[in-house]
């Protein structure tokens, strides 16, 4: 048993909380509606990502600021208000990626404004300092970009052949449904096992590295992730 | 002397889940032969290719996940038997792959194998190639023709009848071809007479359940009966509806499917029902034919919850029969 | 089966079983005595025999004659002496064999039927009791024997029904009930007449190894092993159980294992049992199986994953043991052995 890589691999785990550890769509499944249906490809996430940059990671930074001095019943109502505000700007920035993308995603640009990633961060930072609030939001907003921005990639391949409108892959077969909310369902999942199958993979390698002993496979480690 | 697990009972009937899916596996060959005969022998690959591969794929899902391969476990079988059954006979063979793979490897292997699975495979299998290549997958030829091995311009590509009804036109196919399938339509289901009787054999074999397919097939018979287009009986429109595409079929080989049905009596005939309204729903709504594949999907999405409402009415059901005996 | 049974669970109350009782039962069974049983001396109890005798005087006599009631294990004597303060409505002498295979019961009441309806109507006669019958299984086809409507004007009534008869049968006969195994009756008759200790209990041999299936009339504390070497063995047998086919135990040891009072069968199968290979496919033949309308397969999931809640509000606490759901099952699960051990594991909150 090789502790010291354990050690190692959970400082790393411990250190990109919310991108790695804790990552809000895969393992905490935050926020799907939104990050599926406009990561059909890349310009649709790259929108939402901006969006949510403006919209997301300021209303947190307030409400971690602002603390418990609000109740819990006016929290729920103001925050997204003030989310809404920020999505006029944001509007604005989007429309130098694509012209037309706020129009085509639409509704799901409102929705950064009431998704339960949002909620779930305004109730996770009430009693945190500023530094550490404006690092957690953008954490979580990297955590989300991440993984949408490769879900998007995939999507945009399988269906289309191209990344970000440029075809790349011409002759092979397409795959319309990966463009489908199904798709990026499925395409969620097996994302999520995938993740735990490498989170398995290293802790067992690592416990099987610095002995032979065999006795090691029994302790493989199904916590964390 | 012995060191077997043994418990109570001794004795087993003979009945076990593999005589049930080569039941299914029975019922289902027949309509290869017919096929055959319409068709010629293209169809005959389409099927073996995409049982097989169903096959294969789950047993390599079982060695892959470290799960005990099962060679007695025909599920798989079944379920690529059903895809082929529900394909055009033009078919290309990766639409028949693609849809076995996303039938095993989706809908099946990641819920648990065998017994564990959420949704029907085959539907689910039919229902994604049918989003993928909604094309390829409606194009008909005339039946009693030998079709080649690859197919080129020299076959003549037609509209099923169900394409017809949807539009809002009358196929005016007589009672004969809509009972022997000689019409335009899919490998294996619209053989009405040949798939009755096989009807028979599952429900005495009790692989099928009769009420089942009765309460899915009676919404649908009554929807169409009152819905029909202008000119025509009401009998001509619920004959037209029910054997003229793969609704039949449907209602007898993906409805009974015993992992994705509930398991109570009452919320089977539920589960028929509502399946057979949303089924019309899908036909008149959808842009689709095939709707009664999409509504047994969404159905086996539910009907656990039909089993927790059953269990929940059965109580209260039980004290009011109890109550009526106690008056009379 | 009522229509609200038809439609929840289509609970058709039990399963249909090939009884299999031939050859055993239309032959007359064999006494295998050893020393014990030859050389035990008679009592003589002193009553007349002439006059009827009274519910203390046969309880008595049951208590010198030492017998048990194969039905439940209990002495017959205790059994009468804690029916003395109440009424009888009904006395029935058992003879349901529904298992598979055993008929230790009916056999003793076909040959020796004068014995045990005599000894029915001293106890009927003492009891005062109001209706007295014979229960035997009726859905017993392919018999060579034919079984009669009444012997010496005691009704012999046909219990109608699919497996788990016994369980069932009298329970709608209400408190009041008096119910006796005939091999007890005739040990009594015996006792009463002939001053006989009980040293023997009526057994049925039988099982796909057995060369000469039989009833026999064995010597309590007669091992396993001599029992089967006396009807021989065909072949060797991967299981041995005692008692019935659906809900016996398996003997691990036949040299060691004796034959008791309430011993009535012993069978010798040979299984080309598997191992339990398939998951549940979800068919449903468990819940129209099961004669307390449960949903056995939602139990079975419910205790493995040690929901305890669940399972107590699924009706845990309702099975009866019968194994109906085990046998049917196509999926080979142990359906019956994981309910029971549930019922242990998850005590019922309300008792």
């Amino acid at each position: 048993m090789n502790l010291t890589l354990v050690r190692k691999y959970n400082k790393l785990l411990r250190k990109t909380d919310g991108i790695l550890l804790h990552n809000p769509l895969l393992t905490l499944g935050l926020a799907l509606p939104l990050a599926i249906i406009p990561s059909y490809g890349l310009i649709g996430t790259a929108a939402v990502s901006v969006a949510m940059l403006v919209c997301f990671v300021p209303t947190v930074f307030l409400s971690g600021l602002i603390g418990n001095r609000l109740p819990l019943w006016l929290r729920v109502v103001v925050y997204p208000v003030v989310s809404c505000l920020l999505l006029i700007p944001a509007r604005y920035l989007v429309q130098n990626i694509s012209p037309l993308i706020f129009d085509t995603i639409g509704v799901y640009f409102s929705l950064i404004c009431v998704n339960s990633l949002l909620m779930y961060s305004i109730e996770k930072v009430q009693n945190k300092k500023p530094v550490a609030v404006l690092t957690f939001a953008l954490r979580q907003w990297l955590g989300a970009c991440l993984i949408a921005f490769l879900c998007g990639a995939i999507r945009e391949l399988l269906a289309n052949g191209s990344l970000w409108g440029f075809v790349i892959l011409k002759d092979l077969p397409r795959l319309p449904v990966a463009q489908m909310a199904l798709g990026g369902f499925i395409l969620f999942g097996f994302l999520a096992a995938l993740c735990r199958l490498i989170h398995r993979l290293i802790l067992s390698f690592s416990l099987k590295a610095g002995s032979n002993l065999p006795q090691s496979s029994t302790e493989r480690g199904e916590a964390g992730k | 002397m012995n060191s077997l697990r043994h418990h109570a009972p001794y004795i087993r009937h003979p009945e076990s889940s593999r005589t049930v899916m080569s039941d299914a596996v029975i019922a289902l060959v027949p309509l290869y032969f017919m096929s055959y005969f319409y068709y010629g022998s293209r169809v005959l690959f389409v099927g073996a290719f995409s049982a097989l591969l169903c096959l294969a794929c789950d047993w390599a899902c079982n060695y892959l996940l470290y799960r005990r391969i099962n060679f007695r476990d025909l599920s798989a079988l079944v379920t690529g038997i059903i895809i082929s059954m529900l394909m055009p006979p033009t078919i290309d063979f990766y639409v028949v792959a693609a849809a076995c793979l996303f039938a095993i490897l989706v809908t099946k292997a990641p819920f648990g194998g065998t017994g564990h699975n959420v949704f029907n495979p085959a539907a689910a299998g039919l229902a994604f190639a049918t989003l993928c290549w909604s094309s390829k997958m409606f194009q008909y030829v005339q039946p009693l023709q030998k079709l080649p091995f690859t197919i080129d311009e020299s076959v003549s590509i037609l509209q099923g009848p169900t394409a017809t009804l949807k539009l809002g036109g009358i196929p005016r196919l007589g009672l004969t071809e809509l009972l022997l399938g000689n019409f335009p339509g899919t490998i294996g289901s619209t053989y009405t007479l040949i798939i009755f009787a096989c009807l028979i054999y599952l429900i005495a074999r009790n692989a099928a359940k009769w009420y089942l397919t009765l309460s899915y097939l009676i919404p649908v018979a009554l929807l169409s009966a009152v819905n029909h287009p202008y000119g025509v009986d009401p009998l001509e429109s619920i004959a037209n509806e029910m054997f003229a595409g793969s609704l039949f079929f449907v209602s007898v080989y993906l409805l009974n499917d015993p992992v994705t049905t509930p398991k109570y009596r009452i919320a089977r005939i539920l589960y028929g029902f509502s399946a057979g309204l949303m089924t019309m729903f899908f036909r008149y709504n959808s842009p689709f034919e095939l709707s009664a594949v999409f509504a047994i999907l969404l159905m086996n999405a539910l009907s656990p919850a039909f089993d927790c409402f059953c269990e929940w009415l059965m109580p209260k059901l039980q004290t009011a029969t109890e109550k009526g005996g106690t008056n009379e | 089966m009522s229509f609200f049974d038809w439609l929840t669970t289509g609970s058709s109350h039990g399963i249909l079983l090939e009884q299999e009782k031939e050859p055993a039962l239309s032959k007359p069974f064999l006494p295998f005595l050893s020393s014990v049983s030859l050389q035990t001396q008679p009592f003589s109890h002193g009553y007349d025999l002439s006059k009827p005798l009274s519910k203390a005087q046969l309880s008595h006599i049951a208590a010198l004659a030492h017998i048990i009631d194969e039905r439940d294990g209990k002495p017959l004597s205790q059994k009468l002496d804690s029916c003395t303060k109440q009424s009888i409505d009904f006395l029935c002498a058992d003879a349901i064999d529904d298992e598979p295979y055993v008929s230790s019961q009916l056999n003793p009441l076909l040959h020796c039927r004068t014995e045990i309806v005599t000894a029915l109507n001293w106890l009927a006669d003492a009891f005062e009791a109001k209706h007295r019958f014979i229960a035997v299984y009726k859905n017993m086809s392919s018999l060579d024997t034919k079984i009669p409507a009444s012997i010496e004007s005691v009704e012999v009534r046909r219990m109608e029904g699919r497996y788990p008869m016994e369980i069932r049968a009298f329970r709608n006969l209400g408190k009041n009930t008096l119910i006796i195994g005939s091999a007890a009756l005739l040990h009594l008759y015996r006792a009463v007449t002939e001053g006989r200790v009980q040293t023997t209990s009526f057994i049925t041999v039988a099982g796909n190894c057995v060369t000469n299936p039989c009833n026999l009339e064995v010597t309590i504390g007669t091992s396993v092993d001599q029992v089967l070497e006396r009807c021989g063995l065909s072949r060797e047998p991967s299981c041995l159980i005692e008692g019935g086919a659906m809900h016996g135990i398996l003997i691990q040891n036949p040299l060691h294992t004796m034959v008791r009072a309430d011993t009535r069968s012993i069978l010798a199968f040979h299984i080309d049992r598997q191992e339990q290979l398939y998951n549940c496919i979800g068919c449903g033949r468990c819940i129209e199986a099961c004669p307390s309308g449960l949903n056995p397969h939602k139990l079975y999931r419910c205790v493995t994953t040690n929901h305890a809640q669940k399972a107590i509000s699924l009706g845990l606490h309702n099975c009866i043991g019968c194994s109906t759901c085990s046998y049917v099952c196509p999926s080979r699960l142990d359906l019956a052995y994981t309910i029971t051990k549930g019922k242990q594991k998850f005590p019922n909150a309300k008792d």
